[in-house]
């Protein structure tokens, strides 16, 4: 049996992301353009591994950007990096994603 | 080899034998009351006069004004062709019974017991109660030989094999493929009608056009449908009736009787250690005919309340004053089996034909060309963490395992 190579789901990818003085995204980079950031819907806060020497320190905010889409992004605080779970093409728009 | 028999007219031959009436005379199964106004099952010699079934009854009288109708009896007929089905399992047939009353088997297996597949059309001859217009198809495959059995003549079985069968089936008409309504109407427009216009078109184009349902059709066309006989499981009747002194029209008074019945039934089953499958309610009309109504349940059970929430509320529908209430059930479940299945019996098959479309497509390309998804931490807060893609390894499948 040869090695079986393992393939994660929802790799976190490297994200442009413009802040404002607040810290919180303005707009984001996507696929080469500038969207601007219609509305927050939602963040929170996930700390965890913090038992390991790569611990995991994040700030999700999940975003409706033009146009009228939505996507979730993070900031990772110890890196100092922004981040999306969502694939290229992946973001959906924001009136299928909204909960009833 | 699969055996079809069929009985063309099964129903009316039934009421007729409770009427004492014979069928060589324009006659039609009545409406029943409550029912549209239209003639049911006709006699040979009513069709010959123009009737046919789902005639309005002043059209049909108008037709053939020598015309007699008789009450329908559902009840008769059931408990006729659960008679026909027993004697059939008695030759040890596993029966499917089709929805449109007709009786199959496999006969590789009785072959040997009975002399030659001879014997055994000779022995499901002699199970048919006698005076009943029987007509036997035999086939390799399911809908040849439902086909063959509709096609059949009295008394001389249709006998195909793999060579004769899409030869016989040519010029049926396409009607008869199991499609849906649109999908035959789509096949008029494209001016196909008959089975062997229809297999002689390309597979692909069929299956472009139709989907997976046409590429059954297709293969049923052929003769070379894989679809296999689903016998059923032998049911463990019990049965209580009640005889009223007094004619029955009030619903109370029948609810009142069918907890009573249902009490009855349910403790008899539940000290066997079995558990309710179905419940058959009859009732006997004053007027003459009768009522009949099968409720399966989703979960065997002898609890009294879950049965009479099932079987109490069709009694609304009874159409007439009842003289006798008989209740039946089909006890063949175990006291342990509350399991429900998982998937329906037709997908073995589709799931060993992916099992072998992922088997062929891994010897060719290597085993991470098919992967699946698999849970690592899916308790995880990080979405990275929680699934993951790993090669499909069909050795491991529940299908190899069992």
């Amino acid at each position: 049996m040869g090695s079986r190579p393992v393939r994660r789901l929802e790799q976190p990818r490297t994200l442009g992301v413009i802040t404002g003085p607040n810290g919180l995204p303005h707009a984001v980079r996507l696929d080469g353009k500038r969207r601007a950031v219609v509305a927050i819907r939602d963040d929170w806060l996930v700390q965890d591994r913090w038992w390991t020497d790569s611990p995991v320190d994040r700030h999700y905010f999940e975003l409706v950007i033009e146009p009228g889409r939505v996507i979730v992004v993070f900031h990772d605080v110890r890196a100092r990096q922004w981040h999306t779970h969502t694939p290229p093409n992946m973001a959906i728009r924001a009136q299928n994603a909204r909960p009833a | 080899m699969i055996v079809a028999v069929e009985i063309p007219r099964f129903a009316l031959h039934i009421a007729l034998r409770v009427a004492k009436r014979t069928a060589d005379t324009s006659i039609a199964l009545g409406p029943q009351p409550g029912d549209p106004n239209v003639i049911g099952l006709c006699s040979a010699e009513a069709e010959r006069n123009g009737l046919a079934p789902g005639l309005r009854v002043g059209e049909a009288l108008a037709r053939c004004p020598h015309l007699e109708l008789v009450v329908p009896d559902p009840g008769a007929t059931a408990v006729a062709a659960e008679q026909v089905t027993t004697a059939l399992e008695r030759i040890g047939a596993g029966i499917q019974v089709d929805a449109s009353g007709t009786w199959l088997f496999e006969s590789s297996g009785l072959e040997r017991l009975h002399g030659g597949i001879e014997g055994v059309i000779r022995q499901t001859r002699a199970a048919i109660p006698v005076g009943l217009d029987v007509r036997i198809g035999v086939a390799p495959t399911l809908f040849s030989a439902l086909q063959a059995a509709r096609h059949a003549q009295r008394r001389v079985p249709l006998h195909l094999s793999d060579e004769t069968a899409a030869t016989f089936l040519a010029p049926l008409d396409a009607t008869l493929l199991p499609l849906a309504d649109t999908d035959h109407t789509a096949l008029g427009h494209l001016g196909i009608h008959t089975i062997g216009q229809f297999a002689a078109l390309p597979r692909t184009s069929v299956v472009e056009r139709f989907g997976l349902d046409g590429l059954r059709a297709w293969h049923c066309a052929h003769g070379s449908d894989t679809a296999r006989v689903q016998p059923r499981v032998p049911p463990q009747p019990i049965e209580a009736a009640l005889h009223f002194p007094e004619s029955v029209g009030a619903l109370p008074a029948l609810h009142a009787a069918a907890r009573m019945l249902i009490g009855q039934i349910a403790q008899a089953a539940y000290s066997r250690g079995a558990t309710i499958r179905s419940i058959t309610l009859r009732a006997w009309i004053v007027d003459g005919g009768s009522w009949t109504r099968t409720i399966t349940l989703r979960q065997a059970s002898t609890q009294l309340d879950r049965l009479l929430t099932a079987a109490l509320p069709s009694l609304a529908e009874v159409s007439g004053p009842v003289d006798t209430l008989v209740i039946r059930v089909d006890a063949s479940g175990t006291a342990e089996g509350t399991q429900l299945a998982f998937a329906e019996p037709g997908d073995a098959q589709r799931r060993r034909q992916i099992h072998e479309a992922i088997r062929q497509i891994s010897g060719t390309h290597g085993d991470d060309a098919i992967l699946r998804t698999a849970a690592f931490e899916p308790w995880s807060r990080l979405p990275e963490r929680q699934w993951a893609l790993v090669p499909y390894d069909a050795s491991n499948s529940p299908e190899h395992s069992a």
